[in-house]
């Protein structure tokens, strides 16, 4: 009804007189239609009546001894007119209208739904490869071409689509699932040692053990056997066994006794940046500092929408600290301490299972090198399982 | 007027369960709470104000009282009365 009123136009008058209210009977009688009738004062009244019957209510006026004067004009003859006379405003209302309707038919930010281990940036840099990304024409994204062309460059992914259906794609993903390394429990092995060590407990969950604590074993040595006897049978097994053993390792590191250290100079510039899409527009450049020798700290200023819809338009801020190098004595302790430190790093990792116990360090100078040298004391498991292969010629091997 | 064409309509309407709004041209007044006054078959606007109108019908005037009273609509047929009606004084001394 709202959009009818818009369309035909309406207008709001003012019928003064001796007896208003005549004038409104001989529209009604009329068939002129009016609504919101509301009194100024006893002689004069105001209503809303459509444009096109005007002349209509004027003679109505004019009958009932009345005057009528129209107040305002509303709808769309009124709104178009009034734009008629302010051309810039109606070009600027067609370009908008032209640029939103233009707009749709472009990708202006994509989304990616269902990684976890994959990064989104990844996966929008191979789309970026394969020509989809921000500006890209939506009638020119092939679903099932880009799936067979996702899935063949990117490997960890299982299922890839995408969904263009606005100017916000969608990009919906799940990741292959790895399939896990199967132990074979029906394959007979025994039990090895990975290192030598002292052995300090054995749990033993199948095999005949063939190694106790307190002994000492070396690398490659038989823990638990996979094979026992049982009344003139020899059985097969999978030998499996947790053994602890106490273990010692050494190292060694040469390291140069001098490094290059920045200093900074003080200097520090700032480039503002314009990123449209994946165009870049530079709006203000730095203070001639050479971008080889300068820390950069990037923040992005991202035009968002309310919802969180992230738009294609940001402002990109990059401050420049500049720095010179110079070679620097390397302190000693704070060397011993960091190697120390990533050395422990290392055997942790290394470890399958088990704890450090022990980790004595020196450093000697080696002419132009610092060598640290290091002795480590661990415990450890150490039992790894090796396969039994069964020569069916002569019987079988360990 | 007791015996008037139009009164012998009426009571013909009435015996013969007839709606008498439509054989006899009576006017059909409708109040819904006490903000929307709806009267069909009207004759027109007789007294307008923010106070008080005056509506007029074949069977009399209606006296409508009240505050901010306003004409939502009016055409041939019917006519809304809307905003804080107080009393309806319907004819033959009716009240509403």
């Amino acid at each position: 009804m709202k959009l009818l009123e818009f369309l035909r136009g309406t207008a709001r008058v003012t019928i003064t007189g001796a007896y208003p209210q005549s004038c409104l009977n001989r529209m009604a009688a009329g068939q002129i239609p009016f609504w919101d009738v509301v009194q100024r004062d006893p002689l004069c009244l105001e209503a809303t009546v459509y444009r096109s019957t005007l002349p209509r209510c004027g003679q109505a006026a004019r009958r009932s001894m009345c005057q009528l004067e129209v107040q305002s004009l509303r709808g769309a003859r009124a709104v178009f007119y009034g734009l008629k006379r302010r051309p810039v405003l109606l070009a600027g209302l067609v370009l908008a209208v032209a640029a939103a309707l233009i707009s749709q038919q472009y990708v202006w930010t994509l989304e990616v739904q269902g990684n976890e281990m994959v990064p989104a940036e990844q996966i929008l840099r191979t789309l970026s490869e394969l020509g989809v990304g921000v500006g890209t024409r939506r009638s020119g994204i092939d679903p099932q071409r880009l799936e067979n062309r996702m899935l063949d460059r990117m490997p960890a992914l299982g299922w890839f689509t995408i969904n263009a259906n606005s100017m916000r794609a969608v990009v919906l993903v799940k990741e292959r699932i790895v399939k896990p390394e199967l132990v074979n429990p029906h394959q007979p092995t025994n039990v090895v040692a990975s290192q030598a060590g002292l052995i300090e407990r054995m749990e033993v969950y199948d095999g005949q053990a063939v190694a106790e604590p307190g002994q000492m074993v070396l690398p490659g040595q038989l823990l638990v056997s996979g094979l026992t006897t049982s009344f003139r049978a020899t059985l097969l097994h999978h030998a499996m066994a947790e053994v602890y053993a106490r273990t010692w390792r050494t190292a060694e590191v040469l390291c140069a006794k001098t490094c290059r250290e920045k200093t900074y100079t003080g200097r520090t510039g700032t480039t503002w940046r314009l990123v449209l899409g994946n165009k870049f527009m530079k709006i203000c450049e730095n203070g001639g500092i050479s971008p080889d020798e300068c820390d950069k700290i990037m923040t992005t200023y991202a035009l968002t929408l309310p919802g969180g819809i992230r738009l294609p338009i940001a402002l990109e801020k990059t401050v420049c600290r500049a720095y010179e190098t110079a070679e620097q004595p390397r302190d000693e302790a704070q060397l011993q301490q960091q190697l120390a430190q990533d050395y422990l790093a290392a055997l942790r990792r290394e470890m399958e299972a088990g704890q450090v116990r022990a980790l004595s360090h020196t450093l000697k100078d080696a002419g132009a090198y610092w060598r640290w040298s290091a002795t480590c004391e661990a415990t450890e498991q150490i039992g790894t399982l090796v396969p039994i292969l069964i020569d069916t010629k002569d019987g079988e091997h360990g | 007027m007791a015996n008037s064409p139009r009164n012998l309509v009426i009571k013909a309407s009435e015996r013969l369960n007839l709606p008498a709004d439509v054989t006899a041209g009576v006017s059909r007044v409708e109040l819904t709470g006490s903000s929307r006054l709806s009267v069909e078959n009207h004759r027109g606007v007789g007294a307008f104000g923010p106070e008080f109108m005056e509506l007029l019908t074949a069977q009399g005037p209606i006296a409508v009282r009240g505050r901010g009273l306003s004409l939502l609509l009016m055409n041939q047929r019917e006519l809304v009365v809307v905003g804080q009606i107080d009393s309806v004084t319907l004819p033959q001394g009716q009240d509403g």
